[in-house]
């Protein structure tokens, strides 16, 4: 005891007037946010509803001994929010309340990570984009837009295929053939299908001759 | 003519002097042209008065506004010379080790940990062990409590502004585990006070304890032990060493 009261003497006291209540739990979270237009004197922080300015200068000081000249301070209002997506309840949540304060030293925030390896980015991005992809298309679908699938972009491997292999038996590149040996009965029905088939060929060139 | 000059227009102002000059029965001679007469050949005149643009109520900057950058109604002399631009500079600032700031942050210089490393916790301390402690230490271990939970909430914020990946939960379990201590320590002061109370209440029925004594005297023993005196240092080495005086008294 005798050696903290020694030591708080001993260190220089701020240039502003410290209050005299003194609090001993206190149960408050401030959370110290970046704001890349400041200039490195000047530091931003997330405090909870109920503190003051001079609450925020204090803490700083007895807390963390910065010394902070000005504190300036609003309040950011939060959207609507649903609920759950489920319901319908929608309700506005706690606002926050923002606090910038002038420090009598300089501070610069450290550097953002290079490698962002050890947070598994890569995984990560790929959830979100997948998170995004899923959310739009339940609104386009609440919207009652809901695409063909024919016209998606990404379609299953098996109907890629099976569209290609279309295409080229339309255009005669395969013929197709399910490998049945057929009863010799249905040759006399086929082969007059094939004479009808080349006759209806003959006559779609004669007519088309006899256009040109 | 009869209306004042000032009230008529400038051309016809301009004509009026024309005129008057002729009336005058000076006659022009068009070889030797007296500073006058060049009056009388500008039919036209581009001086600032007559350029004045004319609006309703004679308001020289009307539709001129620096809120929404309009800029100026005329285009002036220097409106084709190119603005010079501000340089991107911003001065990077040498930060020593001891800047209290660096309190929000694991390290100095560091800007938050890694999931693995935000998983490399103990558990929280339990009241069993909290119990022995001095209030001092209980104190103490408060306070850093919440420096860890502004160091975590802060590494939060920064994972989801700077979109870093996973590692949400692992400050979450962290956090949880930080304010779990500091129920332990509320727990721990609350028996303690509970305790403090009781106390209190026995001792009020104790004859050998005056509550009301001024002189702080509070412990009247009505007889003195002789035998205690012997074995005395041996026993209250334990007592003495002991900070807590509520704890002795439990």
């Amino acid at each position: 005891m005798a050696e903290a009261v020694k030591a708080a003497a001993a260190r220089q006291l701020p240039a502003f007037k410290l209050g005299k209540k003194q609090v001993f739990l206190p149960n408050h979270v401030i959370t110290m946010l970046r704001k890349e237009h400041l200039p490195p004197n000047e530091a931003c922080f997330k405090v909870p509803l109920r503190f003051t300015k001079f609450d925020l200068r204090d803490y700083l000081w007895n807390l963390y001994g910065v010394e902070v000249t000005t504190v300036r301070s609003y309040v950011k209002q939060q959207p609507l929010t649903q609920r759950s997506t489920s319901s319908r309840s929608w309700y506005r949540p706690q606002p926050h309340k923002i606090m910038t304060v002038e420090l009598a030293k300089p501070f610069q925030w450290p550097d953002a990570p290079a490698d962002l390896e050890p947070w598994s980015n890569d995984l990560w991005r790929m959830r979100e984009e997948t998170i995004e992809q899923r959310n739009e298309e339940q609104l386009a679908r609440q919207r009652m837009q809901i695409p063909l699938k024919s016209q998606q972009q990404t379609l299953p491997k098996e109907r890629q295929q099976l569209g290609e292999l279309a295409k080229k038996m339309l255009s005669g590149e395969v013929k197709w053939e399910n490998n049945v040996v057929l009863d010799p009965r249905w040759d006399k029905i086929l082969g007059r299908e094939k004479a009808g088939k080349s006759t209806e060929t003959t006559t779609t060139t004669t007519t088309t001759t006899t256009s040109s | 003519m009869a209306a004042a000059p000032s009230a008529l227009r400038a051309s016809s102002g301009c004509a009026s002097r024309l005129g008057s000059s002729l009336r005058n029965g000076s006659r022009p001679s068009f070889f030797f042209l007296p500073a006058t007469a060049s009056m009388r050949a500008a039919t036209f005149s581009t001086t600032a008065p007559q350029c004045k643009r004319k609006t309703k109520d004679s308001n020289k900057r009307r539709g001129v506004s620096s809120l929404y950058g309009s800029g100026p109604r005329e285009p002036l002399s220097v409106s084709d010379a190119p603005l010079p631009k501000p340089v991107e500079f911003k001065p990077k600032i040498e930060v020593d080790e001891s800047h209290g700031l660096w309190g929000f942050f694991p390290a100095p210089g560091k800007l938050l940990l890694t999931p693995k490393e935000t998983e490399e916790h103990g558990r929280a301390w339990t009241v069993e062990e909290l119990r022995r402690k001095s209030w001092e230490d209980l104190h103490a271990l408060w306070w850093k409590c919440c420096k860890e939970r502004n160091m975590l909430a802060t590494a939060r914020e920064e994972l989801l502004r700077g979109k870093f990946g996973f590692g949400e939960r692992e400050i979450g379990t962290r956090d949880d585990e930080v304010t779990k201590t500091m129920r332990a320590i509320k727990h721990t002061l609350t028996e303690r006070f509970y305790t403090w109370q009781d106390a209190v209440e026995v001792a009020k029925s104790d004859p050998e304890i005056n509550l009301e004594a001024g002189d702080g005297q509070v412990y009247t023993p009505s007889a003195y032990e002789e035998a205690y005196d012997d074995i005395a240092p041996e026993e209250e080495a334990p007592r003495s060493t002991d900070k807590e005086p509520k704890e002795t008294v439990r």
